[in-house]
């Protein structure tokens, strides 16, 4: 089916989940987050579910404007729409894989390293925005292991990760 | 050709979806933009296929599936729906809403045309409803696992979900008139004895609305149904229902196997105990025909130690696909004769049964 300029992520944040569509017109997703300039988000049609029931459409809203250091995670489905312009060129060669936590969620992936050579601490502490970039994702609820959410892509913000580790086997 | 309501908010969607389906069989397209609209046409035009989005503002696709299961002139048709939603909870909330299938978008193409041909036949066939019905039978050839307890207890979490009937098959003495507390005085056995008795007439309803076809309570009194009556007795429940939970006898007979033709998910239970152990893997060799629909559950019966799964694993030869550990909430609802799940919902035993009855409806 022809794609659109309209693609739809999911938003975690505090406990919610937020379905909505965002809209290409200059920038692409990721960098539209990724940029530290901005505090904001726009997000049309949006639709929010409880992460206690997260199939449950609770409320809807036409427009949502959202603060972005507030947010958990944005997941995409494709991993086209979760990279950023830079990203989307190459994204290094070595795929570390990682296990980390947010509130209510555990999250496993893969981190894409142009150096093997990797230092956690210089990794969350180098200041390069506040979300790190984390492909094939899986994303457990804590309190709920069975409810799960596959990504191609997922944008952490790196201010809610309580426990980072790589993953091992 | 086949008439398709499409109902979707995103007019590029609906015009997409509208140019595809007329190109490829020149469909008859009716187009909605919302949940209110697309009910009183489906209702008023009884489309054969609906696809239907999820996020749209006012009533949400889930609701629209709801009603359009619900009104008569509808409840057969089939419902694909296709939402941005693509993870494996709104894939469980869309079958439990009704709908046939869940495809994410943006869908693969030829994978929607596919699937809306197969409605369309099922339609033309006159079988809308049949393949829908989900027959779960649960399972053990060794008695004392909690045959009985799962089944009761998972169909009382799919009632929740959809009309369910609870078959409890065994050939005498059935348990679970005694677990829900109902007076077996009507059961299968009065249509084995009298096959021109209507089905429907026997099945009884329990206080949480889960109805329930019993077993014979005294033994040898009425044979056990051969194949044919087990077909009959099987089709007209599945015209009750959305589901049928089989409380299955610890017997593999042709009979038995007629269950297990028509299940989608056979739910085989074993113990922690070496004769449970020995038991279970000789059935896993012995349903080898229908392994892809087992899904082994360990369900501890006794308070104890337990061999620990990955050992038990390995003894099986099959994976564990859910391990419940022993409940003792369990004994403490038989005398009042409900189900676990309708007093308890997040007992251990019930989150366990929770897991299985999510992971059939996420495998469907």
């Amino acid at each position: 089916m022809q794609r659109t300029n309209k693609i739809v992520a999911e938003f975690f944040a505090q406990g919610y989940r937020m379905s909505g569509t965002y809209v290409i017109t200059k920038r692409l997703l990721a960098d539209e987050i990724y940029d530290p300039t901005t505090n904001y988000f726009l997000l049309e049609e949006a639709y929010l579910s409880p992460i206690t029931d997260p199939a449950r459409i609770s409320a809807y809203y036409a427009l949502t404007l959202f603060d972005k250091s507030n947010l958990d995670f944005v997941l995409t489905m494709d991993k086209k729409d979760g990279l950023r312009r830079d990203q989307s060129y190459g994204m290094g060669t070595y795929q570390l894989p990682i296990f980390l936590t947010v509130p209510f969620f555990e999250i496993t992936g893969s981190l894409y390293l142009t150096n093997k050579n990797f230092n956690p601490r210089l990794y969350l502490s180098s200041d390069a925005g506040i979300f790190i970039t984390l492909l094939d994702v899986t994303v457990r609820s804590t309190f709920n292991p069975d409810i799960s959410y596959q990504g191609g892509v997922a944008l952490i913000n790196r201010m809610h990760i309580s426990f980072f580790g790589e993953k091992a086997g | 050709m086949g008439r398709i309501l499409i109902v979707d908010d995103n007019y590029d969607m609906l015009s997409m979806l509208q140019m595809i389906l007329e190109r490829h069989g020149q469909h008859e397209i009716i187009a909605c933009t919302n949940g209110q609209e697309a009910l009183q046409v489906a209702f008023a035009q009884t489309p054969d296929v609906a696809l239907v989005d999820v996020m749209m503002p006012g009533m949400s696709g889930y609701e629209v599936v709801k009603k359009l299961r619900a009104d008569e002139r509808t409840q057969n048709m089939g419902i694909i729906i296709l939402t941005a939603r693509g993870q494996s909870v709104d894939r469980e909330a869309a079958l439990a809403a009704g709908a046939d299938d869940h495809m994410t978008k943006p869908a693969d193409v030829e994978a929607l045309l596919k699937r809306v041909d197969e409605l369309l036949e099922r339609a033309a066939a006159g079988t809308a409803a049949a393949p829908d019905v989900l027959v779960l039978p649960v399972y053990s050839v060794k008695g004392g696992v909690g045959v009985t307890t799962i089944a009761i207890n998972l169909a009382s979490i799919l009632q929740q979900i959809g009309p369910t009937i609870l078959l409890d098959l065994a050939p005498a003495c059935g348990q679970c008139a005694f677990f829900l507390g109902i007076r077996p005085d009507k059961h299968w056995g009065q249509y084995i004895e009298n096959p021109k008795t209507p089905v429907e007439s026997l099945v009884r309803q329990h206080g949480t609305g889960l109805q329930v076809l019993l077993a014979p309570p005294i033994p040898a009194q009425y044979s056990w149904p051969n194949k044919d009556a087990l077909e009959t007795i099987m089709a007209q429940l599945k015209a009750m229902a959305r589901f049928i939970v089989v409380d299955m006898p610890p017997l593999l007979d042709a009979t038995a196997k007629v269950v297990f033709e028509q299940a989608q998910h056979i739910v085989l239970i074993t113990g922690d105990d070496a004769p449970a152990v020995q038991v279970t893997r000789a059935t896993l060799q012995a349903l080898q025909e229908w392994k892809d629909r087992l899904i082994v559950i360990r369900n501890a019966t006794a308070a104890g130690p337990r061999p620990p799964a990955d050992a038990l694993q390995k003894a099986l030869r099959a994976p564990l696909a859910v391990d419940i550990a022993f409940d003792p909430n369990q004994v403490t609802v038989i005398p009042k004769g409900l189900p676990l799940a309708a007093v308890q919902p997040k007992a251990p035993l019930i989150l366990g049964v929770k897991r299985i009855a999510q992971m059939m409806l996420t495998r469907q």
